[in-house]
């Protein structure tokens, strides 16, 4: 038994937190930023608090599904057939996301702002719950065959736990976002970020409690939870005190942490499953019928132990980089749109800087 | 030419997927209908064309702006805002 297939099975599990963990609080900006600034200069000042970062985040997704193509092949295989459709789906929803970024302030019309508002709205909703739905469809089980085919049509996807997790996926990056946003912005949008915090963050522990009852129950039989899951719903009432105890850096950390046990309650769940088949147990994907051959993990192992930690520093680096808070006024101040301005003409240094570490390679 | 390169290597590749070990026709999902790649298909060309056409629109604007008349460095010694969008 090669010892290297569960270090990548939690290697992936780690990329998916990290993802979620991240890329969470940006999807939560993305889909509060109308709320927050209620004006065009605080709708900018909101998008610029994950601007320099929202594409290093995303990039943890590619990560994580491309470890899962070159580990657990045939994981990825069925995963990605089965899919298929929601994949091409959660694409279109950070299509649009990504450009309402860039597009967005390369005109100076409130229709066209408002188009790409809705538009990063809409990505920013639509991304995590059908992502939800994909990882917890893993755990709930999909029609399996034998050959390791799925068997089921697209509306198979949509069964009552994976569409909850979806929905439960949802709630937590919108808090976690409204959690970063009282951590990241000034005067009244920080007020109105707390504000969110405390509205949405009711239904958060709510839904968290449903889905941490309901993972449980869907591949355990035993009354008692295990760690993990205990930890998320800790985790997200602590968040729920502290939001309304207005002390923002604290819950964002306890955000954090309720996003990432929910996602590794997911994962320790399917252990050692990756993907179970409802149509019988014997069909069931596991980690050692799925992983690729011992020379490839092993090329694969030294490859990650060398370059994940440099990516975690410079990753690190550009959270540093950025730390401060975004206040309304440094966009009230520009007169019209700095970006309606040609390229190249008297830019701020940054910007040029940061546009070309921002086009996607 | 960007997308030259990879049509030439796509193309100049088959029947293969993997030259030598795998053919494309062994590397087809078995369970993906034909629908479903049509489905996906459309959505990306619908997609993908609409935002083309968005960004060579925004391009022609953008070139046929007159530059602005070199500004005064007003401000050069304040520390600039990180904005990016």
């Amino acid at each position: 038994m090669n010892h290297l297939i569960p270090f990548w099975f939690i290697l992936i599990a780690i990329l998916w937190t990290g993802f979620f963990v991240l890329e969470g609080f940006d999807f939560g900006v993305g889909m509060l930023h109308s709320a927050v600034g209620r004006d065009e200069a605080g709708r900018r000042a909101a998008i610029n608090t994950i601007g320099p970062l929202w594409d290093g985040n995303e990039v943890w997704l590619i990560v994580a599904g491309a470890a899962m193509f070159a580990a657990f092949p045939g994981w990825y295989a069925t995963m990605f057939s089965a899919y298929y459709l929601a994949l091409v789906l959660v694409l279109a929803s950070l299509i649009i996301r990504g450009v309402a970024f860039e597009y967005r302030g390369k005109r100076d019309a409130a229709s066209w702002r408002r188009t790409w508002d809705v538009c990063l709205t809409v990505g920013s909703v639509l991304a995590p719950l059908l992502i939800g739905v994909a990882l917890a469809g893993l755990l709930h089980g999909l029609p399996i065959n034998s050959a390791q085919n799925y068997t089921g049509s697209f509306w198979d996807l949509l069964q009552p736990y994976p569409l909850f997790t979806g929905v439960t996926l949802v709630l937590i990056c919108a808090l976690h976002g409204a959690t970063f946003l009282s951590l990241k912005t000034t005067d009244d949008m920080h007020e109105r970020s707390r504000q969110l915090a405390r509205r949405i963050a009711p239904f958060t522990s709510a839904a968290v409690i449903g889905f941490v009852i309901w993972t449980h129950v869907t591949y355990s039989s035993t009354f008692f939870l295990n760690p993990i899951e205990l930890l998320a719903i800790l985790a997200v009432l602590t968040a729920v005190w502290l939001v309304y105890d207005q002390r923002d850096g604290f819950a964002f950390a306890a955000t954090t942490v309720t996003i990432a046990s929910c996602i590794v309650a997911i994962f320790v769940g399917l252990y050692p499953n990756v993907m179970v088949s409802s149509t019988k147990a014997a069909y069931n994907l596991t980690v050692y019928n799925t992983a690729s051959g011992g020379y490839s993990l092993k090329i694969m192992t030294v490859v990650v132990v060398i370059l994940l930690p440099v990516v975690l520093v410079y990753q690190a680096w550009s959270y540093y980089v950025f730390r401060r808070r975004v206040s309304k006024q440094e966009f009230q101040a520009q007169e019209p749109s700095p970006t309606a301005v040609p390229a190249g003409a008297a830019r701020p240094s940054p910007d040029g800087a940061q546009s070309s570490a921002s086009d996607p390679a | 030419m960007n997308t030259a390169g990879w049509l030439l290597t796509e193309s100049g590749r088959q029947p293969w997927i993997v030259q030598g070990i795998m053919l494309t026709k062994n590397g087809i999902s078995p369970t993906l209908s034909a629908t479903w790649i049509w489905i996906s298909l459309i959505a990306f060309i619908v997609l993908y064309g609409t935002l083309g056409t968005v960004d060579l629109i925004l391009m022609l604007r953008y070139s046929r702006q007159q530059l602005p008349s070199v500004r005064a460095e007003a401000g050069a010694d304040q520390p600039v805002p990180a904005v990016l969008y």
